[in-house]
Parts: structure tokens; C-alpha cells; sequence
């Protein structure tokens, strides 16, 4: 067990931290300056965690990318949620970070407050686990997340028809990696140098799905752990291509991430979910089969075939600039519902709802950056 | 990017001024983060209650209120205890409800004299449950040395209560060493913890099994005056300032401290003691340990000569072979805690605004 | 994680540094033996880390 934990603990030395730090320092263009997006949700916490950013020279920017998925569930999409959560004899299970998510009235937290029995779980196992020990109640999981954690529910799914559990349904909100990128790199002002490509979801999709942004965009993209080191790593990496005139996807994380993936769970997705025609992103709009639906043969176990949802579609207010945010065309502070009818308390868009998007921690941090850039 | 526009300025300021506002208490219900001990309490508290009773006392917002009695100084302090399950890995609700009450006391410079004792039972729960906890109860009053002095009993419907509540008030006499106060806090003084963090509220959250996730974590529930009467003794009014660090964790207790003395606190992560059952458990969660409640570790500030003294002492009493400094107090920037991250970046260790949720992403 | 035990139905049971144990949907990454190295994500293992690859090689 103690080797295990040394696994861990090598990739957040802090003198290697240094080391590579000082060698990103040497390879920036004095004057140019870079703008690098972390494309994954789990990168953003990792630079939190450990002040990553706080070891990069100045002109090396990160914006944080669309990649939390928590945080692009649209509005309407929790309503319909806590529209079954309160359905009479319904338990709802989500992930612990959806619960703080705003629809258009209420969250999940607060529907509880009113007395849905809405309930926390780690993994949809557990939901099924629930499921099992409560035969006389409807259980229903509530799914997010990218290509990552799009598998689990798959592979929870396949056991719940095999076993025939029949109290057990999903409300499915799986997202795909590829189409909000896509969008972001169709925009003419986007203002980025490189992607920090996802460590997690390339486990499951592989790289070569990130090979259309050096053919078709010009922008490189290193795939990268998520231990700190490897977010240096990469950045590293990054920006040696940019200084070489390379332009190609490379993989950082390649003691955990194979070139095609993981075949076996790209297979039991294919069986399990079908392609929306489109899905709405808070914050960025509507993009074309960027999510998953359940597939037809699996349709008993759709929560929304199974229940009345509202469906209605609420829309952002007109004022949110989310994805200006995010393409890094404006600054958090420049958007102009940023900290008077958006805040941290009442957050509109995806970039303000998790504690770590680019504008919750503008709000929250601002000053301290501020100062730090004046010392 | 080092040039602050005009723009940036003015929103900044708004933000720092909507920020040192009042807190009011907006919220059109009652939700789990308001009992969480983060910014929604916060809101509840200085929002609502504080401004109701506007006792001076109070405002303070101390571990346990001082009230004058004929010359006599008392700290008079109350809890109420709701955890689920009511047994659970190093310790239960009976006790909790002295130790927590017990501490209350001991962080506020207060010897513990007695305290007494509302349970809430719920109808249907078995005999042998409630004598039980009545035995934790006498056996942990015995062991922090105070007296049981009066008490109520009350039974609700099935359903209406959670198998038991119960509810101590401990009284306890000012301790003349002792001149404890966030006002008190230096720039230079430096931030202990009794002992590794996160222990009680991890093992709380895997003992009610919603995780398929199992790991041999204890609380660390105990009496901690013997601990304070030790550092008293070694740091006299060195010692600045103690906080019991029990729901919100560490980084809860040093925001409060923050916000109340108006200096910084900077906290070198890779100093903080975690033991390695907690630590697996919380990576495993996406919980950072640092917010996990705790029922027998205390935060100290200690002026720089006490320090050694101090920690020593903490270090030779019961529960404190652990304890271990964690960091130091700061001018800048005021009001706000930073952590040095293991990894030698730094960041903002910000309150939360409720339960620290397991993350997905 | 370190796979611990192997059960029926591709499930298993697999331990984090510090001794935490946690149920493991083991099946997109079978065949696995107690010892091995896995990734989990959401109670599922996505994949198998091959032996002596936890060093670091950045430079």
C-alpha cells in the first residue's frame, strides 16, 4: 500500500514542480503572450488545489475550460430533474456536486428541503444498490458527465435489465467531449494558443478523437495527467510545439492513457446510448449531437419515458456571456451580468456555478490575484 | 495583465463591498447547508439570530458565551446533537453530546463544571439502545470530570425523530491564564492543530454506508480541556486564541478566526497532519480533509516565544502525540486564509457555503 | 487502486493508498488479479495501469 502512495505522491514533488516551472519559463517568448485552456473539469480543480497557475509566469494564461460537467447541465434540465425527484414514492440519486446546481427556481438541495427524497450516491451502482434494497419505491439516477462516467452508467444499465430490476430508471444528461470544442473552435474570435487535452475522458475515447484540432484548427493539444506535474508536463509540452511550429496531438498521460482507448467501454456505450439530435449547454447554447440518450432497446429504462417532465426550455438570461468567458474573448469581470445579477450565491451561467469556473473564482479571488500581480 | 483597468477596479470594489455587508438571511427555506457550519450558518447566524438577540456575549461569536456572576466569570454554552447513525466507528451520540459541549468550554479558556441533558427520543426506539448511550453519556462525563445536574426527557412519534436528540449546556469557570480572544491574534503568531484532521466526519460518512467504500477510520471524539489545561499551563497568554475545529473542519474554523481579527492566515498544506486512511478516503470522494469535521481537534494560535511550549504541551497530553504547527499568521491580505499547497503553489482556502459534497469531475 | 479481491459478475473489490476499500465495477478491464493497478472512475475501472509505469518520466 505504501508503494501505491509513493505512485501518487512522485507526480506532486514540488522541486521537480520547480524544475519544470523554471524550464516553462525559458521556453516563453518574452512579450508573447500565451492563453491555454484546460478542457477538463478535473484539470481546473487540480490547478486549484495545488496553485499550478501560481508557478506559471505571467504571460502563460489558463482558461478553464467547458469540461465540468456539472456545471454546463442547463436550467431546464434541472427542473425536469426535480420534476421527478417530487413525483410521490420517487427516490432520486445524483452525484453530490449536481445537488448545488441551480435550475430555474429551486436546486436539488432545496427540492429535498421540500421533501423530495433526494439522495446522494458516489457511483449509479450505488443508485442501483438502492434500487434492489427498496422494490416497493421508484428509483431513479440522475446521469451527468462526459465520455468518463458515461461507461459506469452503461455498464449499471446492462446490469439493472439483466437482473430485471424494475423500480430502476435514468434520467440521462451524458455529454460528449468533441462538439463543445468544436463549437468553441468555430467561433472567428476564439483567442487560444493550445488545449490541455482531457486525461480521464482520452482513458475511455482515446487521442484520436482530438486529431481534427491541429488538422482542422491549427491548435495543438497535449493530453495530460492530472496530478500537478503532469499539468506542468504538458503545458511544457505545449509550449514547445508552439515555439517549434509543430502543431499535432500529443500524449502526456501515456502511463495511463492509450492511443484507442478503451475499447470494451466504447462498446457497451454504443449499445446502451443513442446520439441526441441536440442538447442545450448552459451557457454555450445549443450544440448538435454533443449528448447521449438511451437507446431504443433500452428505453423501459429512460426516466423519461417513464415520467412526465416538463421539458420546458429555460433560457439563459440574454446578459450571460459564458461563452465569451470561455472562448477567452472577455474576462470574467467583463461580462455584463458579472457580480451583480450573477454571483457565486445566484449563479446564471456554467462558469459562475462550480466554485472553481473561471468567474466564481474571479469573484471570490480577484482581489488576492489582484494584489499578487502588483507585488 | 499587471495594469488593474479602470473596469476591473470598479467591479472588484463592488464585489468587496456587497461582500463586507452584513450577511442577511435570505433563504426561503431551511436546507442541510444552514446546519453545515459554512457561509449558509454564517448567514443564519449573523443574519438572523444575532440580530435578534443582540447580547453582546453574542456578537462575539465564541465557542461559549462569559457572563458575570457576582464576580465570578462563567462560561455558559449549548449543543445539540442529530448524527446518523447514533454508533459509529471510535464513539456515539452520548459521547459526542459531552465532549462537544465539554470542549465548547475548554477552547473558551473555561474549565468544565457541569452540564445538563435533553434527549429527544423517538417513540419505538429499543431499551437497550438508549441505556446504551446513557452509560456513554455517564462514562464520558466522568472521564472530562464534570457533573450531570439536571435533564429532560422527551418522546416524539415514530418518524418525528431520528432514533434520539440530544442536547447538553455545560457551564464552566474562566480559567485565570487564560486570555483568549481572535483580537488578540499577531502577525507572526503561529497556527497549531491538537491533531491529524477529519477523522469524525469521515468516519461518520462512511459509517452511514451510502458509499460503497469502506476503510478503518475512527472519530477522534474526546475531552479536550485536559489538552487546554496543558497548554495554559506551558504558553500562560501566549496563547492567543483556540477553536474547537468541529463542523467545517480546519479551514472553517481558520475563516472565522480571519474574518474576526481582520489578518490573513497562511496555511502550509503539506504541514497539516492527515492520517492515511482519511486521506485515501477523502481523494477517493473529491473531499478536501481540511472541511471535515472533527470532535477532539483544536486550532491554537500561539505567540512566536510560547510556540514551542506550546506544542510540546499539546504533543504530552491525551489525544496530542499528533499535534503538529500548520502555518502562520499574516497582515495581507486581511480577512482571507491561503494555503501553501504541498506543491508549492498557493491558493485561497475559502468557507463553504454548505457540506463539502463528493465531486465528480 | 490496487485490486484486491475478484467477484462474480465482473465486480471486485479494490483498495486506494491509506487502506480505503471500495466496491469496483471490474469488467471493462478484465482480466485483472489481486495486485494489479487500476484507474476508477465512478465505481467502474477504466484501465489496466501496467507495472512499473507509476514512475515519473517527464524528464
Amino acid at each position: 500500500m505504501d508503494g501505491g502512495m509513493r505512485f501518487v505522491e512522485e507526480f506532486r514533488d514540488p522541486a521537480l514542480g520547480r524544475a519544470l516551472a523554471g524550464e516553462i519559463l525559458g521556453a516563453v517568448e518574452p512579450g508573447r503572450h500565451y492563453k491555454l485552456m484546460e478542457v477538463c473539469g478535473g484539470h481546473t480543480h487540480s490547478i486549484y488545489k495545488y496553485g499550478v497557475d501560481d508557478l506559471l509566469p505571467q504571460n502563460v494564461e489558463l482558461v478553464h475550460g467547458p469540461g465540468c460537467p456539472v456545471c454546463v447541465i442547463p436550467m431546464g434540465r434541472v427542473d425536469d430533474g426535480i420534476a421527478i425527484a417530487r413525483e410521490p414514492g420517487v427516490i432520486f440519486a445524483c452525484f453530490g456536486d449536481m445537488m448545488r446546481v441551480p435550475g430555474s427556481e429551486a436546486t436539488l438541495l432545496e427540492a429535498k428541503a421540500e421533501g423530495a427524497d433526494v439522495r446522494m450516491v458516489y457511483s449509479p451502482l450505488d443508485a442501483l444498490r438502492i434500487a434492489r434494497e427498496n422494490p416497493d419505491r421508484e428509483v431513479v439516477f440522475f446521469a451527468i458527465g462526459f465520455e468518463t462516467t458515461a461507461p459506469s452508467t452503461a455498464l449499471t444499465l446492462k446490469r439493472a435489465k439483466a437482473e430485471g430490476v424494475p423500480n430502476f430508471t435514468v434520467m440521462c444528461n451524458h455529454v460528449l467531449i468533441v462538439p463543445p470544442l468544436r463549437a468553441l473552435l468555430e467561433s472567428p474570435d476564439l483567442r487560444l494558443d493550445g488545449f490541455v487535452g482531457p486525461g480521464h475522458v482520452s482513458t475511455v475515447v482515446g487521442a484520436r478523437p482530438f486529431h481534427f484540432i491541429p488538422a482542422d484548427y491549427g491548435k495543438p493539444v497535449v493530453i495530460a495527467g492530472f496530478e500537478p506535474l503532469d499539468i506542468l508536463h504538458a503545458i511544457r509540452m505545449l509550449l514547445a510545439q508552439l515555439a517549434e511550429g509543430r502543431c499535432e496531438v500529443e500524449n502526456q498521460y501515456t502511463r495511463v492513457v492509450p492511443w484507442e482507448g478503451n475499447v470494451r467501454a466504447l462498446e457497451v456505450m454504443a449499445e446502451v446510448f443513442a446520439l441526441r439530435p441536440h442538447f442545450e449547454w448552459r451557457g454555450l447554447g445549443f450544440i448538435s449531437q454533443s449528448a447521449l440518450r438511451l437507446s431504443d432497446a433500452y428505453a423501459e429504462l429512460d426516466a423519461e419515458e417513464r415520467f412526465p417532465v416538463p421539458g420546458v426550455r429555460v433560457a439563459d438570461p440574454k446578459a450571460c456571456q459564458c461563452g465569451e468567458v470561455l472562448k477567452g474573448v472577455i474576462k470574467p469581470f467583463e461580462c455584463k451580468v458579472f457580480g451583480t445579477a450573477c454571483t457565486p450565491e445566484r449563479p446564471i451561467g456554467t462558469c459562475m456555478v462550480s466554485s472553481e469556473g473561471a468567474c466564481a473564482a474571479y469573484y471570490n479571488y480577484g482581489r488576492f490575484a489582484r494584489e499578487r500581480e502588483v507585488v | 495583465m499587471s495594469t488593474v483597468s479602470e473596469r476591473e477596479r470598479k467591479v472588484l470594489d463592488m464585489i468587496e463591498t456587497a461582500r463586507s455587508k452584513r450577511a442577511r438571511f435570505r433563504d426561503p427555506r431551511v436546507t442541510m447547508a444552514h446546519g453545515a457550519g459554512g457561509k449558509a450558518t454564517q448567514t443564519l447566524i449573523e443574519g438572523l439570530l444575532a440580530p435578534a438577540f443582540a447580547s453582546p456575549a453574542l456578537d462575539v461569536m465564541g465557542d461559549a458565551g462569559l457572563v458575570d456572576v457576582a464576580g465570578a466569570e462563567l462560561a455558559l454554552t449549548t449543543d445539540s446533537f442529530v448524527v446518523k447513525p447514533i454508533r459509529f466507528p471510535g464513539g456515539s451520540i452520548g459521547e459526542l453530546a459531552v465532549n462537544g459541549t465539554v470542549n465548547d468550554l475548554a477552547v473558551s479558556g473555561a474549565r468544565p463544571l457541569a452540564i445538563t441533558l435533553a434527549m429527544v427520543l423517538e417513540e419505538g426506539l429499543p431499551s437497550e439502545d438508549l441505556r446504551a448511550e446513557v452509560e456513554a453519556i455517564a462514562a464520558a462525563a466522568r472521564e472530562a470530570g464534570v457533573e450531570v445536574v439536571a435533564g429532560d426527557t422527551k418522546v416524539v412519534e415514530r418518524g418525528h425523530a431520528d432514533a434520539m436528540y440530544l442536547t447538553t449546556t455545560g457551564l464552566g469557570l474562566r480559567d485565570p491564564r487564560a486570555a483568549l480572544s481572535p483580537a488578540g491574534l499577531r502577525p507572526g503568531d503561529h497556527l497549531m492543530v491538537s491533531g491529524p484532521v477529519g477523522a469524525h466526519g469521515m468516519a461518520i460518512m462512511l459509517a452511514r454506508g451510502e458509499f460503497e467504500l469502506d476503510a478503518a477510520i475512527e472519530s477522534d471524539t474526546r475531552s479536550l480541556w485536559p489538552m487546554v489545561d496543558a497548554v495554559l499551563d506551558a504558553a500562560g497568554d501566549g496563547l492567543r486564541c483556540l477553536r474547537d475545529a468541529t463542523r467545517g473542519g480546519v479551514a472553517s474554523v481558520l475563516n472565522e478566526l480571519a474574518r474576526a481579527s481582520g489578518v490573513a492566515m497562511l496555511v502550509r498544506e503539506a504541514a497539516v497532519p492527515v492520517a492515511p486512511a482519511v486521506r485515501g478516503a477523502a481523494e477517493i470522494l473529491g473531499i478536501d480533509p481540511l472541511y471535515v469535521a472533527n470532535e477532539g481537534v483544536l486550532v491554537a494560535a500561539v505567540a512566536p516565544e510560547s510556540a514551542e511550549a506550546a506544542l510540546a504541551a499539546m504533543r504530552g497530553a491525551p489525544g496530542g502525540e499528533g499535534a503538529a504547527e500548520i502555518g502562520a499568521v499574516r497582515t495581507e491580505p486581511p480577512g482571507m486564509v491561503l494555503v501553501e499547497t504541498a506543491f508549492g503553489g498557493k491558493r485561497v482556502m475559502d468557507q463553504l457555503v454548505g457540506d463539502p459534497l463528493p465531486r465528480i469531475c | 487502486m490496487t485490486v484486491l479481491a475478484l467477484e462474480d459478475d465482473g465486480l471486485g473489490a479494490c483498495a486506494a493508498p491509506g487502506g480505503a476499500r471500495e466496491a469496483v465495477d471490474l469488467s471493462l478491464v478484465a482480466p485483472v488479479e489481486p495486485g494489479d493497478e487500476v484507474l476508477v472512475h465512478a465505481g467502474v475501472a477504466l484501465v489496466h495501469l501496467a507495472a512499473g509505469e507509476g514512475e515519473w518520466t517527464a524528464a
